[in-house]
């Protein structure tokens, strides 16, 4: 396990590595220059060639990247041309309103999800396995950005339950119209597979011995059917952390919710590239610490995982 | 400014123009009262609220509440006046030298009295390459004598700035400027202490100390940036006790919580969306709470001269006749006027009625355009090449105008290839000379005068640049350039304004770089509780004029 551990850790700072040369690469094929967004569009090519300077913006590439990297081993992010401040507490500045709503919205996955995914998978080919597809068909296809419109202007216009959009200090009614947007989505998910996995479940033989010797239905499911179904829906969790962020910088916008997605948004329109990268890597080590975290889980999930 | 400014101007024939437009305080005439907070919806967060590095009408927004300069707009017109100064300025004979007495019961926030020495220190830290600021390097504030040496680094204190006694500031230019006063009045001009800079280290942009009528109470970035009445203000108190920026709210939900009474105002620095407008127009409550003035810019679009096939200047007149400006104008909903020359309409030397090519009451002249081809060598054995249009993605008719061209011109036997870009790509593009051959352009003020129409984007100067231009014709005349100078320094208003209308003949009526198309109508939306709100012809947002009835 400990080796298994170690293993990990290095192949995440070697997948780090590789996320901050592509993003690197990738802020420097983008056209346009960072210092005449950052003097403004007016401004004569003789200022912006100034602050190109005092930017380092004129130096080699690779000095800029070997300077870059070395200044994150130092977790220093550098700092944002947009607000002159630096990158790293910008981000855990705004990260726990994201982390908020990341986990409010995983909370609806799971709340929404998996009651119909069993109740679908407990009734296959009823009115109700049908209704619940429908369902989940919808909240899938809807793009997060009009769903999340819609609740705006139905809850918070039409008729006015909920704020329209803001943080409010996180309370649960600023909070309630943009985790339901990004928990939808989830949820659709989470309840086809969830039926997926049932069904390939609930016909097994230990399944019907359980039920052959009058346990009942609901210890069945709870303790003998959905223990085997986790494993499934645990992975696809960790892997749900990249669909997350991806969702909150859409949801963040429509909802003015102000995480790090709102702000990775504004720092691409306005080519702030330390910040940009910044928030990329800072992704990337969630997404990756999320999949270590999962495969550890395994092994208390599933005792016959062993690393 | 370029694009996402807005501005306005008030002048001479721009005048009727208002009155057209109606140009009035939304709300009753009822008596101002005392109290109460404004909140506005903006989309961005603020960039910065350091006057010597903002440069975009969002922290303009907030930085006229602010600071104060030597010189201001009175009241909502372009005229100057005085503002901190205690009077205008006296001007040697030769023009070269501005003597400033200043008020002497101006003081900051902090408590302390304004001198001239601060004046000093806020405009050579404004130069100086180390505050990053985008008027290092010689935009405006270039004609200082030794203003060149602080931004080369061979110098820390500006030669031509002198403090006579702590009430008298004398600026020295190297030659005339007759849109100095102008740049004087620009926030760069604001007057900031030397100690709260010191305070605040490195970030004097989230903790900024001025002598504006209000304070910065609170900024949470991303959230929510409050700011207070300042009780040392030395001018009229603002009838506002508190001003809230609900930070991060797009423009559709913006409208929706104005609608609701959750905000009074919707990004007032820009202009209203268009379905936002349609929406609003035919509302019972709201279609009388619009409110429009002209903005001082022009869209056009640029021709490189120096690319094929724009470098022959009879395929330049046949565009300059081919483009439906009416079509623009329909496509934002009425909210513009053609425009046929350089100049922007509130402007001094706009001439209302400028139609050098004859052109019929669509902006067009089709049949002399197809002969202007034809005598270029185009028809049907040699067709004209299909050209790439080069626009910026900047707001949901963007994509609308740029069709509208493109229908146009195959109207005309033109094919034209769309080419829309992020706003950053679009300026890397159009600002590399031999990069982009056709684009769709637009300047807005900096400051109501001819000059920042054609100093910055029709010289030699701004055409010889390697990347970032602003010319994105790369057009250069040196008659134009000559005449330029003189206007600038051309003591007499009218033979300057006589000046910049040969400016525009030789650019309008005789080389073509640009085809002028348009200029816009600010057109702004407030709620129903607001009373007072107008359009400044210059600054994006006057929160002094303003007060509210009702809500907290």
């Amino acid at each position: 396990m400990t080796r298994y551990i170690i293993r990990r850790l290095a192949w995440m700072v070697l997948v780090l590595f590789g996320v901050a040369v592509v993003t690197f690469i990738i802020a420097f094929l983008v056209p346009g220059d960072p210092a005449r967004l950052y003097a403004g569009s007016n401004a004569s090519p003789a200022s912006v060639a100034i602050i190109h300077h005092q930017l380092g913006l004129d130096r080699p590439v690779y000095v800029q990247f070997v300077d870059y990297l070395w200044r994150v081993l130092h977790l220093d992010f550098g700092y944002s041309y947009r607000y002159s401040a630096p990158v790293l507490p910008a981000i855990l500045q705004r990260f726990p309103a994201t982390a908020e709503l990341a986990v409010a919205g995983v909370f609806v996955e799971v709340v929404v999800g998996l009651p119909i995914g069993i109740l679908a998978a407990t009734r296959p080919g009823s009115i109700w396995d049908r209704i619940t597809m429908v369902f989940t068909f919808v909240t899938l296809a809807a793009p997060p950005f009009w769903l999340g419109l819609i609740f705006l202007y139905v809850f918070g216009a039409l008729i006015p339950i909920f704020p329209l959009g803001g943080y409010g200090a996180g309370m649960p009614q600023y909070l309630f119209l943009p985790a339901l947007t990004l928990g939808l989505g989830g949820a659709g998910y989470y309840a086809r597979l969830l039926r997926a996995v049932l069904l390939d479940i609930l016909p097994k033989d230990y399944i019907r011995t359980a039920n052959a010797k009058g346990v009942t239905p609901g210890t069945v499911m709870f303790r003998h059917a959905l223990p085997n179904a986790l494993t499934v829906l645990i992975t696809q969790l960790g892997m749900d952390l990249g669909y997350f962020l991806a969702g909150v910088v859409v949801i963040e916008t429509v909802f003015a919710w102000p995480g790090i997605g709102k702000q990775a948004v504004d720092a691409i329109f306005n080519l702030d590239i330390p910040l940009v990268m910044g928030t990329v890597l800072f992704g990337a080590l969630l997404i990756v610490t999320a999949n270590v975290a999962v495969d550890i889980a395994y092994t208390f999930i599933d005792p016959r995982v062993r690393y | 400014m370029r694009f996402h400014v807005r501005s306005v101007a008030a002048f001479a024939a721009g005048l009727m123009l208002l009155a057209a437009c109606g140009n009035t305080s939304s709300g009753t005439s009822d008596t101002p009262v005392s109290g109460g907070t404004l909140n506005i919806a903006m989309k961005d967060d603020f960039k910065t609220l350091d006057p010597a590095v903002a440069y975009d009408t969002d922290s303009w927004s907030v930085e006229r509440a602010l600071y104060n300069g030597l010189l201001d707009y009175q009241g909502f017109t372009t005229q100057l006046g005085p503002d901190i100064a205690a009077a205008m300025p006296t001007i040697s004979s030769d023009g070269k030298t501005y003597t400033f007495k200043l008020r002497t019961d101006v003081k900051f926030s902090n408590g302390r009295t304004v001198t001239a020495d601060d004046f000093k220190y806020s405009f050579e830290r404004m130069l100086n390459p180390k505050t990053q600021g985008p008027m290092t390097g010689g935009s405006f504030w270039g004609s200082i004598t030794g203003a060149a040496d602080v931004y080369s680094g061979k110098a820390t204190q500006i030669s031509g700035i002198k403090v006579i006694d702590p009430n008298t500031l004398e600026i020295d230019l190297d030659s005339p400027n007759q849109s100095f006063l102008n740049v004087l009045a620009m926030p760069f001009g604001f007057v900031i202490p030397k100690e709260a800079v010191a305070a605040a280290g490195t970030d004097f942009a989230h903790h900024p100390v001025g002598t504006g009528p209000f304070t910065l109470a609170t900024w949470t970035p991303g959230q929510l940036l409050v700011l207070k009445k300042n009780p040392n203000y030395f001018g009229k108190a603002p009838y506002l006790n508190e001003v809230d920026f609900q930070i991060g709210v797009d423009a559709q939900v913006g409208f929706l919580r104005m609608q609701q009474g959750q905000a009074d105002l919707v990004q007032p620095d820009i202009n209203m969306p268009s379905a936002q407008y349609i929406q609003l127009s035919t509302d019972p409550t709201f279609k009388s709470r619009i409110v429009k003035t002209p903005n001082v810019d022009i869209w056009y679009l640029g021709m490189n001269v120096n690319m094929k096939p724009f470098d022959n200047k009879l395929v330049r007149q046949a565009f300059n006749m081919i483009v439906n400006k009416a079509n623009q104008i329909k496509v934002l909903n009425g909210r513009g006027v053609i425009n046929n020359g350089i100049q922007a309409p509130p402007m001094p030397g706009f001439v209302p009625s400028y139609n050098p090519l004859s052109l019929d009451q669509n902006g067009q002249s089709l049949d002399k355009a197809k002969a202007l081809l034809t005598q270029a060598g185009y028809g049907p054995s040699h067709p004209f090449p299909a050209q790439d249009l080069v626009y910026p993605k900047a707001n949901a008719d963007s994509d609308n105008l740029a069709s509208a061209i493109q229908q146009d011109f195959q109207s005309a036997g033109i094919t034209i290839n769309l080419k829309g870009l992020s706003f950053p790509a679009f300026l890397d593009v159009t600002g590399k000379p031999n990069t982009t051959a056709l684009s769709y352009d637009g300047w807005i003020q900096d400051f109501p005068d001819p000059s920042d129409f054609i100093d910055p984007i029709l010289t030699c100067a701004a055409a010889n640049v390697t990347a970032n231009g602003g010319n994105v014709s790369f057009y250069c005349n040196k008659q134009l350039d000559t005449l330029d100078n003189q206007a600038r320094g051309d003591t007499n208003p009218a033979d300057r304004l006589k000046l910049y209308q040969q400016i525009q003949d030789i650019v309008a009526s005789q080389d073509f770089p640009w085809v002028p198309m348009y200029s816009t109508l600010q057109t702004s939306v407030s709620a129903t509780r607001v009373h007072g709100y107008q359009l400044h012809p210059v600054w994006p947002l006057v929160l002094t004029s303003i007060w509210v009835t009702g809500g907290k």
